[in-house]
């Protein structure tokens, strides 16, 4: 186990607040154990469910196609990546989900799954010490659309009390919480496309400070009429143009973002516990930290080095050097601005070294959206479990000088992996995950 | 075993009852009510027309067109703040490193004020012909990365969305970024604006008090909303007494839970809440015992009161009647995502000065809600270390600890 943080945190001392369920009985002394994942549960475009999701992404299927479920006629896009397939009575009964907002819906599926996948079981002993925290990009913004448009018809009347609860952005991990019966840290992360990765970062703390044993984090986003007009109106989308409309990661022909939905939530936990209990183990959670970026509202850094620095940030926390990361999950989500910084942060960190990640951006599968951290997270672990990563969909013509894996998965063994998350505004987390076997 | 700890530096704030700390501090102890008519928006057709709102604001005064162009109400309040807050600090920023402060924002409802705007036009004049540059600020980072932008902040930045817990909640997270090590000085806080879909949704609850909230009070109906903006520049103690910072406060520790029960109604035993509380003072590593004041969530519904009154009993049993708990809200009204950290200001100034802000509009005791209010009087009391609660939607709970400094 080399992943010991350098800046270590002291152990924690016996709680000298009321009895109660104090966590320090049941833990070990140590703060030095892993993180770990041991679950995952995916709601894609591309997939319901991780081994369908998978399969899709190592066959470079993409899971954008025309929208069907609002009409686009009007507008100069027309593509996104809509979880389709996704139905909630699959999952629960629809006493559970009738109050739920989609958005909701995706969460607490994927964390139906997740739990599933992690053997994980809920006693209410363990219930204060098990948490819930996501990101997401913008919530239930349909829902907040319908309420809002209830009171411009029929004034302070036509506002619906049914509607305005899942309107909140915490509402998903409220509800997942509320599904499982789950007491511990809840807490939900917005910051753009890092809001997963924020998450996911926030997790890895509280497990690490002892807040709680085991927390299901990830992240979720829904794919509205609302938010395409948005990102429309912005001029922030794929348009049809010169260029055929699509989602072209690092290719010179790319044009724009297409938006995708979906969730994905991971279990995650302490080594020591999962392998107490027999859990399967996906990888750890090696390290992960933050910067930001000089960038307008609405843009993305141009130079890429505090990019660079994020990355290099994170290897560094882990004492791993650059050469030894095998897969790099990157961040490019087909705009011209963001694909050519993070392939200029790349070449900066890696450049010097001789060996150089394979790298590939799963966004071409997923289409981009703020809450894709956790799905993109969950395909770097399942690279790691089967040595195989994934292409890069819709990339063809390569306009940057990097490892890219273009049309078919790449046989690689994974000892470490990067996930790059950068957000237009400017705010950088990156994850390095590690193979545990 | 030592560990980094975390002080107060600055403050800042913009409230219905002070547009700066010395102003807002004065009027909340001598219980002024922020909670008047509404004049943001027509808000006649509602059985509720009153909230706290930020009057005589003047954004043209303070922002350039392009940057009144591209931020909502929340996020030129908070810029308003957070100026204040950075002033008080008197942090040289030439000579900081930039990366090394990070940014931690709760946020709420952050720019649907703007939205709502471009949704009226949109229907009125065809989407082709609204503005887009109001869905601009529609992120709830927005606040965030634009403080960053203004100030040229290359740390880490996170953006936490909670709904009425989120700031509290943000600055936990400050807390934990500066024990890590991660940054020397973390700008803390959130902002919120009044708007129609937050006002019209609480309304639509039955939640909301016609005339004005009452805390605690056996006649309270409900809550009353509100708007503004704090923040609290955290600073590592060390960084802080190399620059000879002033401190107001020591942040000792955080805690988080989840009632995991029901979407908008707390758990009624108020367990989730007690272990929020109990998690904070064992973060701390202070003894239950040392707390003499505790910052409300208090935002007089009938069943957040009572579940928190019982939250405090079970986490400090026979003293509990003893322990000075004061409800903010009944003056400044509820103010969701900035909430948590208006309301961490107050617990700091507490401490600092050891003087207890009232619960307004407390007329008749409830024999189930039968702790000390402090009602209607500050009081003078010693305070040493004190528990500021907030308390979301959901059930995300968040409970601060503040205490005096002391090397």
């Amino acid at each position: 186990m080399r992943n010991n943080p350098p800046r270590p945190f002291p152990p924690r001392q016996g709680g000298k607040a009321g009895e109660g369920e104090t966590l320090d009985s049941e833990l070990p002394t140590s703060n030095f154990d892993n993180i770990v994942i041991t679950g995952i549960g995916i709601i894609s475009a591309c997939g319901i469910g991780k081994e369908a999701f998978w399969k899709n992404c190592l066959e470079g299927r993409s899971g954008i196609a025309p929208i069907q479920s609002f009409d686009t006629s009007a507008y100069r896009s027309r593509l996104g990546a809509e979880a389709r397939d996704f139905h909630p009575k699959d999952f629960m009964p629809s006493l559970k989900y009738r109050r739920m907002s989609r958005v909701s819906r995706l969460a607490v599926a994927a964390s139906i799954e997740a739990v599933k996948d992690a053997a994980l079981t809920v006693s209410p002993q363990s219930a204060p010490s098990i948490g819930v925290v996501l990101g997401t990009g913008y919530g239930s913004t349909a829902q907040t659309d319908d309420f809002f448009m209830g009171m411009l018809k029929e004034g302070p009347e036509g506002a619906n009390p049914g509607l305005f609860p899942d309107t909140v952005p915490n509402a998903p991990a409220s509800q997942v919480s509320i599904y499982h019966c789950l007491q511990g840290p809840n807490t939900t992360f917005s910051h753009n496309e890092v809001s997963g990765e924020q998450a996911l970062a926030c997790a890895f703390r509280l497990l690490r400070e002892d807040r709680a044993l085991a927390i299901l984090a990830g992240s979720v986003d829904e794919l509205s009429f609302v938010l395409f007009h948005s990102f429309s109106a912005l001029r922030a989308l794929s348009p049809r143009d010169r260029q055929e409309e699509g989602m072209r990661p690092f290719d010179r022909k790319r044009n724009g973002r297409v938006l995708g939905e979906g969730a994905g939530i991971l279990v995650l936990e302490k080594e020591r516990r999962a392998r107490a209990r027999g859990a399967r183990i996906y990888a750890s959670l090696a390290a992960c930290a933050a910067n930001g970026s000089p960038a307008g509202i609405s843009h993305y850094e141009s130079r890429g080095e505090q990019m660079a620095r994020a990355m290099e940030k994170t290897l560094h926390q882990a004492g791993v050097s650059p050469g030894e990361v095998d897969y790099l999950s990157a961040a490019a989500n087909s705009t011209r601005e963001l694909d050519r910084a993070e392939a200029k942060a790349i070449q900066k960190v890696f450049g010097a070294g001789a060996r150089w990640p394979a790298v590939s951006s799963l966004k071409g599968h997923t289409g981009d959206f703020c809450g894709s951290g956790a799905l993109r997270a969950a395909a770097v672990l399942l690279s790691m479990r089967d040595g195989k990563i994934p292409p890069t969909a819709g990339l063809k013509d390569p306009e940057f000088d990097l490892d890219h894996v273009l049309d078919r998965p790449r046989e690689r063994k994974i000892q470490y992996a990067l996930l790059n998350g950068f957000s237009f505004g400017g705010s950088n987390v990156c994850l390095l995950f590690k193979n545990q076997i | 075993m030592n560990r980094l700890r975390a002080v107060v530096t600055g403050m800042g704030i913009l409230t219905s009852i002070g547009r700066d700390i010395p102003s807002y501090w004065r009027n909340l102890l001598e219980g002024v009510c922020g909670i008047d008519r509404i004049t943001l928006f027509d808000a006649s057709g509602y059985r509720a027309k009153k909230a706290a709102e930020v009057k005589a604001f003047e954004p043209r005064a303070r922002f350039s067109p392009r940057q009144l162009k591209r931020m909502s109400r929340c996020d030129q309040l908070g810029m308003e703040a957070v100026l204040e807050a950075l002033t008080d600090s008197a942090l040289d920023f030439p000579n900081e490193d930039r990366e090394r402060i990070g940014v931690f924002i709760g946020g709420g409802a952050g720019g649907i004020f703007s939205a709502e705007k471009y949704r009226k036009e949109m229907i009125r004049k065809g989407w082709q012909k609204v503005r887009p540059s109001l869905l601009l600020p529609f992120s709830t980072c927005a606040l965030n990365d634009a403080i960053a932008e203004e100030y040229g902040i290359l740390g880490p930045r996170a953006t936490i969305a909670t709904a009425c817990s989120s700031s509290a909640t943000a600055i936990g997270c400050g807390l934990d970024a500066i024990r890590s090590g991660d940054v020397d000085v973390a700008i803390t806080g959130g902002s919120e604006s009044l708007s129609e879909v937050t006002f019209g949704g609480f309304n639509s609850l039955r939640s909301v008090d016609e005339e004005y909230c009452r805390p605690f009070d056996l006649n309270r109906k409900g809550l009353s909303l509100g708007e503004g903006a704090a923040f609290l520049i955290l600073e590592g103690a060390e960084h802080a007494r190399k620059r000879g910072a002033k401190i107001h406060a020591e942040l000792m520790g955080y805690g988080l839970s989840g009632d995991g029960q029901h979407m908008t109604a707390p758990n009624p035993e108020g367990k989730g809440a007690a272990r929020a509380m109990q998690e904070a003072l064992k973060d701390a590593r202070v003894g239950r015992d040392e707390v003499g004041y505790i910052n409300a969530h208090g935002t007089a519904t009938p069943v957040n009161d009572l579940a928190e009154t019982k939250a405090v009993k079970i986490l400090f049993e026979e003293r509990a009647p003893k322990i000075p708990v004061s409800a903010s809200k009944s003056m400044i009204g509820h103010c969701l995502g900035a909430a948590g950290a208006l309301e961490a200001v107050a617990t700091v100034l507490a401490v600092r000065d050891n003087r207890i802000p009232p619960t307004i509009h407390y007329e008749t005791p409830d024999p189930e809600c039968d702790l000390d209010y402090v009602p209607n009087q500050a009081r003078d009391a010693l305070v040493k270390i004190a528990l500021s609660n907030s308390f979301a939607f959901g059930g995300n709970n968040t409970a601060l600890v503040f205490g005096k400094w002391k090397q």
